[in-house]
């Protein structure tokens, strides 16, 4: 009797799931926002907004020390001292624990070869340091330009769409004082965003003083990345150094 | 693993303070004197390979015998560590205040006690992870007795401020140009003006 009301109940729970799920499907709509025709700026224009959108990236060999602070949906976190340093061609970076002992240190060629000194665990694991360097150069390092299109949108937003390969695509939104920077896959799911704030101008050159790496889905953290120190370095032994900044405590 | 290799490298550090202060108790013989607590300030540079110049870290350290202490860095990242009759937790301070860092390895703890409480025998020849590899008047050098923690730390150089027993600085080096020095400054060696507060190794 029990087998026969377990069967009976199956059927339209088994329906009604299968509904559900169907319609949470069908109402997922893609996050990417439209770019109307007539905000699409013409290309013989579009290069000084697009200018705009790169400046959110830094050229040149340049050297960031940021305190990292790592955020887990399960409320775990734990912070760190990020070292990266761009050239141009390479990108490297190195984790640090508050104490000074070395958790992690990498470099990234133009190849696109990462080249492991150092890892303590967790960090010990291939995953762990491709997940890094992607994060890493998602935040440093300007998408290719090969097919961009920029709009100037009513509400006076700039954005600038970068197509990337494999359907991805990345927002660029700049204003005065910040930018924020969306990873879209292709289906228009927004999986991954930067935003940047609290400039500092330092030597004709603005510097974020704060940026937050968020990576949506199942998996998703969320990075707080507050500067300590910026060095433009003009020398490849580093004895020329620019500028220093010192900035808040986080 | 994480926790525990930064946890084991901290109290090292602590620990390197007693441990001459314990030696030249020993050396003497004559007046034994009992290490109640023992605080300092500590400025930190950290070199690296990948750096334009050092990382300078400002903090303070406070231990009270037999188990608490506070590790402190004031800068570049206001955190506190404590330990607190044994029990140990780590704070970082952000815009809403100290905010508590989880996934805290608590058996490292015995690892490290284990090392203090060697040295604090005077056990410095003999200690569960580390041995002396030279010693001259003023400096002492370590070295990890397993090769498991040689991958983390190749020697630690102990650095004595003239015939006083304290610890003048601490430089840990991990191989490849990359090293960790801590210069102490302002050590006290048992408080005089009465006990160190308990509220000092309790939550910021």
């Amino acid at each position: 009797m029990k087998t026969k009301q377990w069967s009976v109940l199956t059927l339209p729970c088994l329906v009604l799931f299968l509904f559900l799920f169907a319609s949470c499907t069908l109402l997922h709509t893609s996050d990417l926002p439209d770019l109307p025709d007539s905000s699409i700026i013409s290309e013989t224009d579009q290069r000084p907004i697009q200018q705009q959108c790169e400046k959110t990236y830094f050229q040149g060999h340049i050297q960031f020390v940021h305190s990292i602070m790592f955020e887990l949906p399960t409320g775990q976190s734990a912070t760190v001292i990020g070292v990266t340093v761009l050239d141009g061609e390479t990108v490297k970076t190195a984790l640090l624990s508050v104490e000074g002992f070395v958790l992690f240190d990498a470099e990234l060629t133009k190849g696109s070869t990462l080249h492991v000194s150092r890892a303590l665990a967790p960090f010990d694991n291939a995953a762990f340091a491709s997940a890094l360097m992607r994060d890493v150069t998602f935040i440093f390092q300007a998408p290719s330009d090969r097919d961009v299109s920029v709009a100037h949108l009513a509400d006076d937003t700039i954005i600038c769409r970068y197509h990337q390969d494999g359907g991805q695509i990345t927002d660029i939104l700049p204003t005065a004082t910040s930018s924020r920077v969306n990873v879209y896959s292709s289906e228009g799911e927004l999986i991954r965003s930067i935003s940047t704030g609290g400039r500092i101008k330092v030597n004709g050159e603005l510097i974020p003083g704060t940026v937050t790496l968020k990576v949506y889905g199942l998996r998703g953290y969320v990075l707080n990345m507050t500067l300590i120190s910026a060095d433009r370095i003009t020398q490849e032994n580093n004895e020329n150094i620019i500028y220093e900044i010192q900035a808040d405590l986080p | 693993m994480l926790i525990k290799v930064i946890l084991t490298g901290v109290f090292l550090l602590l620990s390197s303070v007693i441990i001459i202060q314990a030696q030249a108790q020993e050396q003497t013989k004559k007046d034994v004197l009992r290490i109640d607590s023992v605080q300092a300030n500590f400025t930190q540079e950290k070199q690296l390979p990948i750096l334009a110049r050092p990382l300078i870290s400002k903090g303070r350290f406070i231990f009270k015998a037999p188990d608490s202490l506070r590790w402190e860095y004031y800068s570049p990242i206001h955190t506190v560590l404590l330990m607190d009759d044994g029990r140990i937790s780590k704070f970082v301070e952000c815009k809403s205040g100290f905010v508590a860092e989880h996934g805290m390895g608590v058996d490292s703890m015995h690892v490290v006690l284990s090392e203090i409480s060697s040295w604090l025998d005077g056990s410095i020849d003999d200690t569960p992870s580390f041995q002396v590899q030279s010693k001259s008047t003023d400096i002492i050098v370590l070295v990890p007795k397993e090769s498991a923690l040689k991958n983390i730390i190749s020697r630690i150089e102990l650095k004595l401020r003239g015939q006083t027993g304290l610890m003048e600085s601490v430089t840990i080096h991990e191989g490849a140009g990359a090293f960790t020095r801590m210069v102490f400054t302002e050590s006290v060696l048992n408080e005089t003006h009465g006990s160190v507060a308990p509220k000092v190794f309790k939550k910021p």
